[in-house]
């Protein structure tokens, strides 16, 4: 099992190479929700993590519009594709894009909540892709179930604020616009939203070229399915938006040894969930209700 | 055959169902098509849905009339959830259905494989782009269902280009996010919104806070005013779209009749003449039904302001529909009315699919038991009503409520 992660600076780039195995960029016209869009370093970054051997995932996970995907192929074609693993994408029409690039065997297909079942994720197999992300939002067994039919690597979300909501409405821009005010809030990392009846948890909310964002507050983690995750599991993201690099560094060393460091997670103060990892979400909501 | 009877034959007005009863409305009130939930993989856990009788009624009640039924199976399945779905599929096809609309691989692979259901692809699959289309055409199915986060020019271009059949949301609630891609109601309440359990966490106030301080005292939310085509129907049918859909399996008897009506005026009027005289008064039929406030949705872009909805929840509750007509004796003029909300002896308006509207001065009114009445007040109830002109069966009784 391999560990991905994003990067903030450009400064931490070797530290994080020490530890993960690979790691997760973009540029900000064609991804959502980046930790930095390092521009004219983004070569530099490539080049550099190329030659220290590790893998280089090309973040594309946005839905696309055709004039969108045209400008998408333009920027696959002035990137150094032979240094590059992979590309993750959240929209089926890429696929055509990388195959005209001879570059469809890179594609790993990311629609975050949508393959939920062994057919739904292998569905991509006669396609000849890299791999597809097994959704967030199921049970560990349903993900072990998986992994055991699976016809291509998967890939896994295990760490960090899990994705709630992406809408393509500038929604930030619109709400200060309704109280007659420039939006001073775009790209801005440190809003929370609460909701009066949860009031134990702040949602992180972030609105930026792609659109808007809501995350959980508290961090998702995979601590304890981790030794049967790796049985199926071909690649394990740790995602530090919100975060920083030192936290990523901290975090995929926990992973490696398997071991929470509990003095370090303290250090951080956050509150920790298992998502749907041992307890599913149910159709109508009867927990609730 | 002249252009303008070639967009007839090809334009259809796809209207939901949540019962058997509303699949009637809707097809008398003009629906070319509907589409209804059954008991299993349907995305409305809580609307009434269908048994396999009222399946087979359904059927057999809308090709008789020359209209079609599509099943929505649009859950993404978890592994136990597969039990079961081809039989499922195999009933379907026995009840005559059309068509599935699916989002799941899985649903549209087995019913591909093992029954001869045409298979439309759900919005749930958020398609936007022209390869997306055609990986699903592809696949074998004949219909995409379009995602609604698309401005005008992007659904011509894709329709313009793609051999599928091009269907898209005119009328109704609308997802803030990408459909089929949010997960905030599986974390805020635990209720799975890919398999019917969405608890519309969006439509939600939420207080937005910069390093711990609220940002302003009015209340954040995502929900979106629901989407309303008067205006682009005629774009849309030129365009060459073959479905268009109108949203709401939830909604009342009423609204999918008033709802249903008003765009079937506007597209015929715009197939028998070439043009709309009137929008406004589209606009004002659609007033009565029980909508929230309305806007174009992505239709000129990305949404602004004016298609949010700040600080109000709800719906508006009309209950101006008071009376469903059952039967009208031309001898007496009595028809026998089931109420659906309080009336008096007032002026009433008899709403109808195959006539203009018209009043009268509601006088006379006899109970159940034979009584006299000056107010029905209980629903669901069957009275006699003295009407003095013809009305038929599924006509629909109004009354005037601010």
């Amino acid at each position: 099992m391999k560990i991905l992660t994003t990067l903030h600076d450009i400064q931490y780039l070797d530290q994080i190479l020490s530890v993960a195995d690979g790691i997760l960029i973009g540029h900000t016209n064609f991804a959502k929700t980046l930790t930095n869009d390092f521009g004219t370093e983004t070569n530099q970054i490539i080049f550099h993590a190329y030659n220290q051997q590790k893998e280089i995932f090309i973040l594309l996970n946005r839905i696309f519009t055709d004039s969108e995907l045209t400008q998408v192929e333009q920027y696959i074609k002035d990137l150094p594709n032979d240094l590059i693993t992979g590309f993750i994408g959240a929209d089926l029409g890429l696929i055509s894009v990388l195959e005209k690039l001879n570059l469809s065997h890179k594609f790993v297909y990311n629609p975050e909540t949508l393959l939920t079942n062994d057919v739904d994720f292998n569905d991509l197999a006669s396609l000849n892709i890299k791999g597809v992300f097994v959704s967030k939002e199921i049970t560990l067994n349903d993900i072990l179930d998986i992994g055991a039919l699976k016809q291509y690597q998967l890939f896994y979300f295990g760490h960090g604020h899990m994705s709630m909501f992406y809408s393509k409405r500038q929604m930030l821009n619109t709400f200060m616009d309704y109280q007659n005010a420039s939006n001073t809030l775009h790209e801005d990392k440190s809003l929370r939203l609460n909701e009066a009846k949860r009031p134990d948890e702040s949602y992180p909310i972030i609105e930026d070229d792609a659109g808007t964002h809501v995350f959980r507050g508290h961090i998702f983690n995979s601590f304890k399915a981790i030794d049967k995750l790796e049985s199926v599991v071909d690649y394990f993201i740790v995602d530090t938006l919100f975060l920083d690099d030192a936290y990523a560094l901290d975090i995929i060393k926990m992973y490696k040894a398997k071991v929470i460091d509990a003095s370090i997670m303290r250090q951080y103060n956050q509150t920790l969930h298992d998502g749907f990892l041992f307890d599913e979400s149910t159709i109508k909501g009867e927990k609730n209700d | 055959m002249n252009l303008q009877l070639r967009v007839k034959k090809m334009i259809e007005l796809l209207a939901p169902a949540g019962d058997l009863d509303k699949l009637k409305i809707a097809i008398i009130y003009g629906a070319d098509a509907v589409f209804i939930g059954g008991k299993s993989f349907s995305l409305r856990a809580n609307a009434s849905n269908f048994t396999t009788q009222d399946l087979i009624e359904g059927c057999k009640f809308a090709h008789e009339r020359g209209k079609k039924v599509y099943v929505t199976i649009n859950v993404i399945p978890h592994q136990k959830d597969k039990t079961g779905l081809i039989e499922y599929l195999k009933t379907l096809e026995e009840a005559k259905v059309d068509a599935i609309i699916a989002a799941s691989p899985l649903i549209i692979n087995t019913a591909l494989a093992h029954t001869n259901l045409e298979v439309h692809i759900s919005t749930q699959q958020s398609a936007l782009n022209i390869p997306t289309v055609n990986y699903w055409h592809n696949k074998g199915a004949t219909r995409v269902v379009l995602g609604r986060d698309i401005d005008l020019k992007g659904i011509e271009h894709i329709t313009k280009n793609v051999d599928a059949e091009i269907e898209v949301f005119i009328h109704g609630g609308m997802c803030a996010g990408y459909s089929g891609r949010c997960a905030l109601s599986n974390h805020l309440t635990n209720r799975d919104a890919n398999r019917g359990g969405c608890a519309h966490t969006c439509r939600w106030f939420f207080d937005i806070k910069k390093d711990e301080q609220s940002t302003t005292d009015i209340p954040f939310s995502m929900g979106s005013k629901d989407l309303s085509a008067v205006q682009e129907i005629t774009q849309l049918i030129d365009m060459g779209v073959s479905s268009l859909k109108i949203e709401g399996r939830m909604k009342s008897l009423h609204y999918i009749a008033t709802v249903v009506n008003t765009y079937r005026q506007i597209i015929d009027e715009y197939v028998y003449t070439g043009a709309i005289k009137d929008y406004q008064m589209y606009k004002e039929m659609l007033e009565y039904a029980e909508n929230r406030e309305t806007s174009h949705g992505f239709f000129y872009g990305v949404p602004t302001k004016d298609q949010q909805l700040y600080e109000k929840r709800s719906e508006r509750v009309m209950q101006n529909f008071v009376g469903l007509i059952l039967d009208y004796n031309p001898e007496t003029k009595f028809a026998t009315v089931e109420t659906k909300n309080v009336f008096l002896l007032e002026a009433l308006e008899v709403f109808s699919p195959s006539a203009p509207k018209r009043t009268f001065m509601n006088e006379q009114m006899i109970n159940f038991k034979g009584e006299v009445i000056e107010r029905a007040s209980r629903a669901k109830e069957q009275i006699k009503v003295y009407i003095p002109f013809d009305v038929k069966p599924f006509d629909m009784i109004r009354a005037k409520r601010i």
